[in-house]
């Protein structure tokens, strides 16, 4: 199939996914404790943007201020996580790289745990201070990785890989001891870390939203250079690619949005491996669109899986981590069999 | 010519010992030069040097009189396409994507019409037409160099650099890639730069070669002035036999290998060569390690040739002149020196029947003379009977007579 076909697919597959992810937010919007009707949904949501929300209309308030900020808040998270995921494993040219292989989890995780154990409290643009601290803990982290790994000006993927893992377990090492030293904390740190969208509000999607756009914008900026670092990056080179400052710009970008994500959601897992991998068996390898149906298919999913969590035994809410780890483990272990079959053919 | 790449006295070192060391090289517009040399003699480093993958520890790479490093990598990328030694080829990208980021350079953001008219050049040239929608994890070996290629030729450069294009591929397609790149040298004036593992190959195609060895040039020039016995053997450390193409007059490298049989040190032996019969005899003498004389031969005889090349000891007289009694005399005395003398299967004619005389003399001295008759010597009498009358005196005077070449040389190493 030439170019050319496939571009049209591409924009059709891309609107059919977009389509697809409205869909599935409207009819998630009326499913909870409360049922609302699809109808009842849009017309809420009509009044709100045309008069704003109207207090005294109960199924306004359950569908403006609380189930619209958790599924906008779940579509910008997993639709982060998915393009953060899809881009480092194609950066490291390693199809088991996701969104935190960089340490950035467990520096979330430990500034997360630091502010919960302390119980800090104070407010930062409308923000608590778990998810300030574990913006800044990713960051941090990341940091660190990315001066152990470099070498001058380059930046190689083995080191980087490598000092990931070891700066994790070092900080997840830090989190454990923190959370024996700190039982009445115990449970809600451990809540946090299975990572969960309750509670969601409008003031998180306007702290998300900004990466987001941010983040995604320089990576599809990139799509191009970061279909050809795939082939090799002494191969970039050769084609005019300064492979280490678009690694940089690439490392920043997944990592900014990762840490937003991560710094109100907590650590969800799977999203970042899995969804990359199921979009690329549709779409291909090409950076062009695999990052934004990578970004779509991240946020249906995750929209899908929250609505799991939040009705599935409600009024119980399971943290959303342990569905996506749940469906998303085995549904990898279906991928690695279909991709080793594949090759022995 | 001007230089299009000039290598100034360059330091290459991956962090300790430098792998290429006070290097320098001009290379003109429109070279095919080949650069060989033994495993870790700095080859590839240098290549990688020239495409800006590595930089110099001292010296400059200059391209059309600006040091690399002062032009943008996308401005060299339109100049210089590179084809690495290895081409990891993982994610299902089809062979049209692959080709058209060799488009990279060019691109100011989406691709024209005019993009996909060159990528279609460049797979045509390849050979890659069919093959455009096919996933390149599901190709041969030569296919995906192809591609590679392809991808370079995409870039439009006025250079190509290739590191081993040929390695892991078999012979078709060996030749396949080396006229491919010679096509585009003579056709469309690319200059080609070419780390070439197979000596032959290299000898065939490079119009210049550099020969390289730790890290420094040990001979550079024609293929013929850098491929000699005594240079490839002093850059790879084993012995070799230099002889010469028979069609393309290029030098050609024969291993000699450790384990077949040698001759005994100082064994001399004496070859009555001519017509262009008795080279194959006289390669498996010198690579056996006899020090073997030849005569007498008339310049530009293809047995004459071959043994200038190797450098043997040659009684020779100019071209479609005949033997006179002088040049007899001169033959007598390089057989007496010898322990044995040989006379192949070689045709005889009024010009060199001199050569029998010369054998029948020493023969008849009692020097041992081994006569190789693949062919009766009957079929390659051009004197009307004048040949196979000497040579009867010769089965006279005892000589021994071999049917084949391989017995003859058995029995010359057993010895």
């Amino acid at each position: 199939m030439h170019l050319e076909v496939r571009r049209r697919r591409w924009r059709l597959t891309l609107g059919l996914m977009a389509a697809l992810l409205l869909g599935i937010s409207v009819a998630a919007t009326g499913l909870g404790t409360v049922p609302v009707p699809v109808g009842e949904v849009l017309r809420a949501i009509g009044d709100a943007v045309v008069s704003g929300v109207n207090r005294q209309d109960t199924n306004s308030v359950i569908v403006v201020m609380l189930r619209l900020p958790r599924i906008a808040l779940g579509s910008l998270v997993g639709a982060s996580l998915a393009l953060a995921g899809a881009t480092l494993q194609g950066l490291f040219r390693n199809p088991m790289a996701d969104p935190y292989i960089v340490g950035i989890s467990s520096g979330a995780s430990l500034g997360a745990t630091i502010a919960m154990a302390l119980a800090l409290r104070f407010s930062l643009l409308g923000l608590g201070a778990v998810p300030v601290f574990a913006f800044v803990g990713a960051l941090g982290s990341l940091a660190v990785v990315y001066n152990i790994a470099r070498e001058g000006p380059r930046l190689p993927v083995v080191p980087l890989l490598l000092s990931g893992v070891a700066v994790g377990a070092f900080l997840q090492a830090i989190v454990s001891f923190i959370m024996l030293m700190s039982d009445e904390k115990l449970r809600s740190i451990f809540l946090w870390l299975m990572g969960g969208l309750a509670g969601s509000t409008w003031t998180d999607v306007r702290a998300v939203l900004p990466y987001f756009l941010l983040g995604s914008g320089v990576l599809l900026w990139q799509a191009n250079n970061l279909n050809v670092i795939l082939l090799g990056d002494e191969q970039a080179l050769y084609l005019g690619v300064e492979v280490d400052q678009v690694k940089r710009w690439a490392l920043a970008a997944a990592s900014l949005i990762t840490a937003a994500a991560v710094s109100v959601s907590g650590l969800i897992g799977f999203v970042g491996l899995v969804v990359p991998h199921m979009v690329r068996l549709i779409v291909g390898p090409d950076h062009r669109v695999l990052l934004p149906a990578s970004a779509l298919g991240g946020a249906i999913i995750l929209v899908l899986a929250d609505t799991v969590a939040r009705t599935a035994l409600a009024p119980t809410e399971i943290p959303v981590g342990i569905i996506t780890a749940i469906t998303g483990g085995p549904f990898f272990i279906y991928l690695l069999r279909r991709y080793r079959r594949a090759r022995s053919i | 010519m001007t230089a299009v790449i000039t290598v100034e006295n360059v330091t290459l070192s991956y962090g300790t010992d430098p792998a290429v060391e006070g290097l320098t090289l001009h290379i003109s517009r429109g070279d095919f030069l080949g650069i060989i040399g033994p495993n870790g003699s700095g080859k590839s480093t240098l290549l990688r040097a020239m495409g800006r993958a590595l930089r110099p520890v001292r010296g400059r790479v200059i391209l059309e009189g600006t040091d690399l490093e002062d032009i943008p990598r996308r401005e060299i990328a339109k100049k210089i396409g590179v084809v690495p030694q290895e081409n990891p080829m993982t994610f299902d990208f089809t062979v049209e994507d692959v080709v058209l980021m060799g488009r990279t350079p060019h691109l100011r953001g989406q691709e024209t019409p005019e993009d996909m008219r060159k990528v279609r050049d460049a797979m045509a040239m390849c050979g890659l037409k069919e093959l455009a929608s096919r996933p390149v994890t599901q190709l041969s070996g030569g296919e995906k160099q192809r591609v590679v290629i392809a991808r370079a030729l995409a870039q439009e450069p006025e250079v190509l650099l290739l590191d081993e294009p040929t390695s892991h591929l078999d012979i078709g397609h060996q030749s396949e890639i080396m006229s491919l790149l010679a096509r585009l040298n003579r056709d469309r004036a690319v200059t080609v730069v070419a780390v070439l593992h197979d000596l032959n190959l290299a000898a065939t195609y490079a119009g210049k070669l550099i020969l390289m060895k730790e890290g420094r040039i040990l001979a550079a020039g024609r293929p013929e002035e850098v491929i000699t016995k005594d240079k490839i053997e002093r850059a790879y450390g084993s012995e070799v036999i230099v002889g010469r193409h028979p069609v393309t007059g290029r030098p050609t490298v024969t291993l000699i290998s450790p384990d077949r049989p040698r001759a005994r040190e100082g064994f001399q032996v004496h070859l009555v060569a001519g017509g262009g019969m008795a080279g194959a005899l006289l390669e498996s003498l010198v690579a056996a390690g006899f020090e073997v004389s030849v005569g007498v031969l008339n310049v530009g005889d293809s047995d004459w040739e071959r043994a200038r090349s190797y450098g043997l000891e040659v009684i020779d007289i100019p071209p479609f002149t005949s033997v006179t009694q002088a040049d007899l005399e001169r033959n007598v005395g390089l057989m007496r020196l010898a322990e044995v003398v040989i006379l192949p299967d070689v045709p005889f004619g009024w010009g060199n029947l001199r050569n029998l005389e010369a054998v029948l003399t020493v023969a008849q001295e009692g020097k041992p003379v081994w006569a190789l008759e693949e062919r009766p010597v009957a079929r390659r009498d051009f004197t009307g009977g004048e040949a196979v009358k000497l040579f009867r005196k010769l089965e006279r005077a005892g000589i021994r007579i071999f049917e084949d070449q391989e017995q003859l040389l058995q029995a010359l190493l057993s010895l």
